[in-house]
C-alpha cells in the first residue's frame, strides 16, 4: 500500500513541471494593452506591448515589439495577433490598459467588461485613457526605462513617483463606480510627448460610459487632495507681494452633507494641512507672525481654489466624489432617497474650510 | 483544553469554508432585501444548534451518532437514516472540491486540463479521508495553523485598504430592516454547522468539556458579516452581484506592494487550497464513516473486507465528482443553493432523532 502509494506520488511530481506546460521561454509577456476605435466605424484597433524574457538581469537591454490588429471584437484581434509572434501570448502580467481617448469619448463599458470578464487579465490592472491615441501612449519608450513598460506601472500605480497630479484607478474601481448609484467614474489621462515622454497630471470625468470632462493639472491636485490623505505636494500662498510656497507634510479633508440656516443643502468641506516653508520670493528673515500669515494665506488661496473646482464639478452634473452614495448611506429611506438626491444636488452650495498650519520655516529661518 | 479545541477547529474550518460554498452568493442576492437580519438570526439559530446538539451528545460520550440511534431505533429505520445523512455529507465536500476545482481553473490555471486537476484534488482526498479520525484531527490543526493566518493577514489587508469604500458598505447598512429571508438564513447558517462533524467524531473525542460556547457564536457572526460587507466594499452595492466568485475577486483586487508576491490572490488561493481539501476531506470521511458502519464488522480481524468497503465507498463518492465535473457554472450553483437547503433540515432532523434518543435514554435509566 505505502509503495503503491509513494509511487503515485511520485508520478504526480512529474507533473508538477510548473508553467501550465509552457515554458517561459515559449511565453511572450504582454505589458500593456492598449484600444482605439478602429478606422471602421464600431472597430477596435487593439495594441499590444510585448516583453521578451531574457535571462541576464544584469546585463538588460530594454526589448520590446508592439503589435497591432483591427477587428470588430476586441477578443478577435487578439486571437489574430497570436499569428504575428512565435510564442504564446500571455496576459498574466497586464498592468495596465489605455483607452484610446476617441474611444472614451463613446464608450468604456465594452472594454471594462471584456478586462474584467477574462479570467487571466488581474482586477489591480490600471485603467487610464491615451491622448491622443492608446497607440502612442504605449509606444512611449522613456530613456529611464529598463523594464518594458515598467514607466508607466510605476507612475500609475505609485511605487515609483508619488505626483500630486496621478490618480490611479483599478479595473474593479471602475467597474464598482460605473454601476454604483451615487457616484460617478474617473480615469487618469495620459499624454505621449513624442516617443520618450508622457505626462500623466489630468484627470478625466465619466458619467456612466463616456468622458464628459477633463480636469486641468491644478484641478487634479486639488481633486487629489479632496479624495487622498497624505497627498505630498506643494501649494503657494501670497502675502502683500512676497510670493512663498509650503510643502503639505500631511493632508486630509473630510466632509458633511448640511443643510444650512435658509433650509438649503450644503457640502462642508473641512481640510487639514501640515506644512513646510519650500520656497520663498523675499529676502525676509520668516518670523513666527509671518508663518502664521504664510499659513492663513494659504488657507484662503486653497478655500477659493477648492470652491471653484466644487461648484465647476456640480455644474457638469457629474459626481466623481460620490456624495449621492455618501448621503444614501447615511440616509434609511432607501426607496426615496436617491431622488432625494437628485433634486437636491443642482441646488448644493460649497463651504469649504482649510486649516492649513506651517509649522516651519524650512532649514533656514 | 486537550480535546475540546478539535471542536472549536471543526467549527472553523466549516465557518471559514462558507465562501467557497456559495453562502456569498446567496447572501448577496438578498443583499437589499434583508441579508443583514438573515445573517443575525441564522447566528442565533447556528449557535441554538450548537448549544442543543452539543449538549445532546455529552449524554452519550465516546458514542458516534450509529451507536446512539442504535438505542432507540430498530436497524430497518436506521438504514436509511444513515444512507441520507452519508449523501448529505457526500454533498458537502462534493460542493466544496467541485467549486474549488472550478476556481483552480480560472484563476490559476486555465490551460490546464479539467481532469487533470479533478484527478489530483480527488488522489489526495481518497488516500486521506482513509486515515483515522484522529489523525485527521492532528492534521486539521496542523491545516489551519497554516492556513488561518494567511486569511487573517488577507483580511487586513482588505479592509485597510484607503480604495475600500466605505460608503457602500454603509448604504448597505441602511437596507437593515427588512424581514429575514429563509433561504439566505439557511445558506449562513452554513458557518455554523461545524459542530455536525461531532456525529462521529464523537466517538474519539469521549472527554469533551466544552466552555464558552458563546465565542462561537461571536466567531461566526464575525466571519459572517466580512464575508457579506467585505465584498461590497470593493464592488459597490451594485456590481458586486456581477462576480461569480465574489471573494475570489476580492481577494484579486488587493494588491501587495512590499512583498514578493504583489497579487493577493494567490496566498488567498493557497490558503484555501489547504482549508477546502482538508474540509472535503473530513466530509467524506464522516461519510465514510456512516455508511461502513452500516456493515457488521469482520468476525476475522485479518479480513480485507474493511479496506475494500472504504475504498468502494470513496470510490463512488470520487465517481460522483467526476460525474458531476460535465454541469456548468449556473448547475452547479444551484446544485450548491439546494445543498445548503437540504443541509439544514438535515440538522434539524439530526438533532431530533438525537432528542428522541436522549428521552429514550432517560426513561431507561431514569
Amino acid at each position: 500500500m505505502r509503495r503503491l502509494l509513494l509511487g503515485i506520488g511520485l508520478l504526480l511530481l512529474c507533473l508538477t513541471t510548473g508553467c501550465e506546460y509552457k515554458d517561459i521561454d515559449r511565453r511572450i509577456f504582454v505589458v500593456a494593452i492598449g484600444i482605439d476605435p478602429g478606422e471602421k466605424a464600431g472597430n477596435f484597433k487593439v495594441s499590444l506591448k510585448l516583453a521578451i524574457p531574457q535571462g541576464d538581469v544584469t546585463k538588460i537591454d530594454e526589448k520590446m515589439q508592439i503589435l497591432t490588429e483591427e477587428s470588430s471584437s476586441i477578443s478577435e484581434a487578439l486571437r489574430r495577433m497570436k499569428s504575428k509572434v512565435e510564442k504564446e501570448l500571455d496576459y498574466v502580467h497586464c498592468k495596465s490598459l489605455i483607452v484610446g481617448e476617441k474611444l472614451a469619448a463613446e464608450d468604456i463599458r465594452h472594454v471594462l467588461d471584456w478586462a474584467v470578464r477574462r479570467r487571466d487579465i488581474q482586477l489591480i490592472l490600471n485603467f487610464a485613457v491615451g491622448r491622443p491615441e492608446a497607440l502612442q501612449v504605449i509606444e512611449v519608450k522613456p530613456p529611464s526605462e529598463r523594464i518594458p513598460s515598467n514607466s508607466l506601472i510605476m507612475a500609475m500605480s505609485g511605487q515609483g513617483t508619488e505626483s500630486p497630479f496621478i490618480a490611479s484607478v483599478y479595473a474593479y474601481q471602475l467597474m464598482r463606480d460605473i454601476y454604483e448609484n451615487g457616484k460617478n467614474p474617473i480615469l487618469p489621462v495620459i499624454e505621449a510627448q513624442g516617443k520618450e515622454q508622457f505626462l500623466i497630471n489630468k484627470i478625466a470625468l465619466l458619467d456612466k460610459q463616456k468622458i464628459r470632462l477633463v480636469l486641468s493639472a491644478n484641478e487634479t491636485r486639488l481633486f487629489n487632495l479632496l479624495t487622498r490623505s497624505n497627498l505630498r505636494t506643494n501649494f503657494p500662498a501670497t502675502v502683500d507681494d512676497g510670493k512663498y510656497q509650503y510643502y503639505t507634510e500631511s493632508s486630509s479633508s473630510s466632509y458633511r452633507i448640511i443643510t444650512t440656516k435658509e433650509g438649503e443643502p450644503a457640502i462642508r468641506y473641512k481640510i487639514k494641512i501640515k506644512g513646510i516653508l519650500e520656497e520663498s520670493s523675499t529676502q525676509e528673515i520668516v518670523t513666527h507672525s509671518l508663518l502664521r500669515q504664510i499659513s492663513d494665506a494659504g488657507a484662503e488661496a486653497l478655500n477659493q481654489e477648492v470652491g471653484a473646482l466644487l461648484y465647476k464639478v456640480r455644474d457638469s452634473g457629474l459626481d466623481p466624489f460620490g456624495w449621492g452614495i455618501h448621503y444614501g448611506a447615511r440616509h434609511w429611506n432607501n426607496s426615496t432617497e436617491m431622488r432625494d438626491w437628485e433634486r437636491l444636488y443642482p441646488r448644493l452650495k460649497f463651504q469649504v474650510e482649510a486649516d492649513v498650519g506651517v509649522k516651519y520655516s524650512g532649514m533656514i529661518r | 483544553m486537550t480535546q475540546n479545541r478539535y471542536f472549536y477547529w471543526l467549527f472553523i474550518m466549516n465557518s471559514l469554508i462558507n465562501i467557497i460554498n456559495f453562502v456569498p452568493r446567496e447572501l448577496m442576492d438578498t443583499r437589499f432585501k434583508g441579508a443583514q437580519t438573515s445573517i443575525l438570526a441564522a447566528v442565533v439559530l447556528g449557535t441554538a444548534f450548537v448549544y442543543l446538539f452539543t449538549a445532546l451528545m455529552a449524554k452519550f460520550p465516546g458514542k458516534g451518532i450509529q451507536e446512539i440511534l442504535d438505542t432507540a431505533f430498530s436497524r430497518v429505520f436506521i438504514i436509511p437514516l444513515m444512507v441520507i445523512f452519508a449523501a448529505l455529507w457526500c454533498a458537502a465536500g462534493l460542493i466544496t472540491i467541485l467549486s474549488f476545482i472550478d476556481i483552480t481553473l480560472r484563476f490559476i490555471s486555465p490551460d490546464t486540463g479539467p481532469y487533470l486537476v479533478v484527478l489530483g484534488f480527488l488522489v489526495v482526498v481518497f488516500f486521506c479521508a482513509r486515515m483515522d479520525s484522529l489523525s485527521l484531527l492532528y492534521g486539521l490543526e496542523v491545516m489551519l495553523g497554516i492556513s488561518v493566518p494567511l486569511i487573517l493577514y488577507t483580511l487586513f489587508k482588505a479592509v485597510t485598504n484607503p480604495d475600500f469604500s466605505w460608503d457602500a458598505v454603509l448604504q448597505i447598512i441602511t437596507y437593515f430592516p427588512h424581514a429575514p429571508d429563509v433561504k439566505s438564513m439557511a445558506a449562513a447558517t452554513f458557518s455554523f454547522s461545524g459542530y455536525i462533524n461531532m456525529a462521529v467524531f464523537n466517538r474519539v473525542l469521549p472527554k469533551l468539556r466544552l466552555k464558552h460556547r458563546w465565542i462561537l457564536g461571536v466567531q461566526g457572526l464575525a466571519v459572517l458579516l466580512l464575508t457579506f460587507y467585505v465584498p461590497i466594499g470593493y464592488f459597490g452595492t451594485v456590481a458586486v452581484e456581477r462576480h461569480v466568485y465574489t471573494w475570489f475577486s476580492t481577494a484579486d483586487s488587493i494588491g501587495i506592494n512590499t512583498f514578493i508576491i504583489e497579487r493577493m490572490l494567490f496566498i488567498f488561493y493557497f490558503a484555501y487550497l489547504n482549508l477546502s481539501l482538508t474540509s472535503v476531506i473530513i466530509h467524506w470521511h464522516v461519510g465514510k464513516e456512516l455508511l461502513t458502519g452500516l456493515f457488521p464488522s469482520p468476525k476475522n480481524p485479518k479480513s480485507k473486507a474493511k479496506v475494500w468497503r472504504e475504498l468502494a465507498i470513496l470510490g463512488l463518492f470520487s465517481a460522483v465528482t467526476l460525474i458531476l465535473m460535465r454541469l456548468d457554472q449556473y448547475q452547479l450553483n444551484a446544485l450548491g443553493i439546494w445543498f445548503l437547503l437540504a443541509r439544514w433540515l438535515g440538522e434539524l432532523l439530526l438533532i431530533m432523532l438525537l432528542f428522541y434518543c436522549y428521552t429514550v435514554l432517560r426513561r431507561r435509566n431514569p
